[in-house]
């Protein structure tokens, strides 16, 4: 089942060769992070108040006084844009993190202990895979209410079978290798062995993993809020400005040209990220 | 090989049922009153309050709510749609010809546009040609439908005015022109993860020692590369198709919105909004079912092409 997780990554190896390996992995990671910063300093970079709209200048193009124009309610874009990437970027990284705590430690359990349980998760994660996942994420956004919260949570719950998928197989490959037993005859205590020797052997694959997985998530997010079940207005969001643009697209294709920008880089930055890792992990393995 | 298919059918059956069981706690555990709903947020004495309740036996333990709709659903009857005042067969029924002949066209151009980009990426390895295919996967890989929907609608129909943006035409040849952007919008990343993958596996196909040997037997280059190095390098492209299958049954939900096509996508984020949720439960259990069809059919597939796999089951029994 590993094998499955892992064809399900779209694999960058040529990409990244092609333009050149590391460096470039380096440049996304600063791009990346040039993101992040903008997204947590927001108000010092955001030349406009995101939600503040001045009719008048509608659908304006690029111009000095707002650099990348204006949206359909004279909302300057590039503020948005920043103020957008809080949810985009922050939404996707709190995805990661509980798929990661829920799943990771019900894989950690099965793939360890084996038995019954492990029986009884695979069966669960077989049924929420019969599930295409992102409509597994609008049946519960569906029950649980739109808006930024339930989107997250709900895209998380998709992620965890996967999680849960992948450390349970790393947790089974190494549990018969020799360290842990030559721990076990040390007398080492499960959680030790756990925390200490188990967990550091699987992280490689692990963060690959997880970076790959942000990059998703990501692209769930956007299509949540695109289709109006994500990020309510007027709050800024990379998805919801794609939505916005769309009911102006007859006009200019600005509004929605942005964001798209923001949303592409973004993801490919991440994939070069995450390729990036696994590569150099598979190396020194 | 025989054994297998029919575990995977027998288990079809069981997974659907776990998953109807997980639809309807859904919608039972959603906070709100379904007869708030139901009454539009009239006020009413309590006698027909009570009598809603009745009719729609919400007074029910959840179990034999939960029995009796399911029991409705095996019969055929899915209920009533609140906000179209019909039955959601009659809402829902008709919808699903447009959504299939979407994902059908979709799943044609991932295909055949995937395997052939992969392949000629193969061919001319390092080349200029496999260069620009190389970017131009790893960028449409991070184009999610929403963002490639827009695009072709303001290049295409709205620059060029080439196609038709909204809609879905009158049918026929009309019906097809709808369909080309959206189908193209909906395939973009797939195309490129099948194109990725055939590109991988048919470079390492052909660095097989059985493909020398096939070349060393004096074949014609087209036999060695048709007959040979293909149909091994298709099997991790048939891997991947299951995943491909559930992006494109998630994505059609997104093209749908996003061109105005009157589908089961749209109609189901339509529901969603509005909380209709007979109509969200029949769509969403619907596509769960076409999901696992698709996935058994992915799973008999890979035994077809694969002879190790049916080597594997009838050394098993």
């Amino acid at each position: 089942m590993t094998a499955w997780v892992v064809e399900r990554l779209p694999s960058l190896r040529g990409g990244s060769r092609l333009l050149g390996g590391q460096t470039v992995a380096l440049l996304a990671a600063v791009i990346l992070g040039a993101m992040a910063l903008a997204a947590i300093f927001a108000p010092l970079f955001a030349p406009y108040d995101p939600n503040q709209g001045n009719l008048i200048e509608a659908l304006a193009g690029p111009s000095g006084s707002h650099l990348l124009g204006t949206d359909g309610s004279g909302r300057d874009i590039l503020s948005r844009l920043i103020y957008g990437a809080r949810p985009s970027l922050g939404g996707p990284a709190v995805v990661v993190v509980i798929s990661t705590l829920v799943g990771g430690s019900l894989g950690l359990l099965g793939g360890f202990l084996g038995g019954f349980l492990d029986g009884a998760l695979g069966r669960l994660w077989d049924l929420m895979l019969a599930f295409p996942s992102l409509l597994l994420a609008i049946v519960i956004v569906a029950t649980f209410g739109r808006g930024l919260v339930p989107a997250v949570l709900a895209i998380s719950v998709t992620y965890i079978p996967l999680m849960a998928r992948v450390v349970r197989g790393l947790v089974v490959s190494e549990r018969h290798k020799q360290y842990i037993a030559a721990c076990r005859l040390q007398g080492f205590g499960t959680f030790r062995l756990v925390f200490l020797h188990l967990l550091p052997n699987i992280s490689g694959p692990l963060i690959a993993q997880l970076t790959l997985n942000f990059g998703y998530a990501l692209l769930d997010l956007v299509a949540l809020s695109f289709i109006g079940l994500g990020v309510r207005p007027p709050t800024a969001d990379w998805g919801s400005m794609l939505a916005d643009g769309k009911s102006t697209i007859l006009t200019t294709a600005n509004p929605v040209i942005w964001p798209s920008i923001a949303i592409i880089l973004a993801v490919i930055c991440v994939n070069l990220v995450g390729q990036a890792l696994s590569d150099r992990i598979q190396r020194s393995l | 090989m025989l054994e297998l298919t029919i575990k995977r059918v027998l288990l079809m059956p069981l997974l659907l049922l776990a998953a109807s069981f997980v639809i309807f706690s859904m919608v039972y555990l959603a906070p709100g009153s379904p007869e708030a709903t139901l009454l539009g947020g009239r006020h009413v004495s309590a006698e027909a309050y009570e009598q809603v309740r009745e009719k729609y036996h919400l007074n029910d333990p959840f179990f034999e709510q939960y029995a009796n709709w399911l029991g409705r659903f095996a019969s055929g009857d899915f209920g009533d749609s609140i906000t179209k005042k019909d039955t959601v067969a009659n809402v829902v029924g008709p919808l699903i010809v447009p959504t299939l002949e979407l994902t059908l066209l979709a799943s044609l151009l991932i295909v055949v546009g995937g395997v052939a980009l992969g392949m000629v990426s193969a061919l001319r390895a390092g080349g200029p040609l496999d260069l620009g295919i190389s970017l131009t996967v790893l960028v449409a890989a991070a184009v999610s439908p929403a963002i490639m929907g827009l695009v072709l609608i303001s290049v295409f129909a709205i620059e060029l005015g080439w196609l038709p943006a909204l809609g879905l035409g009158e049918g026929g040849f009309d019906r097809f022109e709808h369909l080309i952007l959206p189908a193209v919008a909906l395939a973009a990343s797939a195309v490129a993860l099948v194109g990725r993958t055939t590109r991988t596996s048919m470079i390492r196909a052909l660095n097989q020692e059985f493909v020398e040997t096939a070349r060393s037997r004096g074949l014609s280059s087209r036999s060695v590369l048709f007959k040979h190095a293909f149909r091994h390098a298709l099997i991790p492209v048939v891997t991947i198709s299951g995943l491909v299958a559930g992006y494109l049954l998630s994505g059609a939900v997104i093209v749908e919105y996003a061109f105005g096509l009157n589908g089961l996508g749209s109609l189901l984020v339509e529901s969603v909004q509005s909380k209709d949720f007979a109509v969200v439960q029949a769509i969403a259990l619907f596509l769960v079912f076409a999901f696992l069809v698709i996935n058994l059919v992915v799973d008999l597939l890979y035994a077809l092409i694969d002879p190790r796999v049916r080597l594997q089951a009838r050394r098993a029994r």
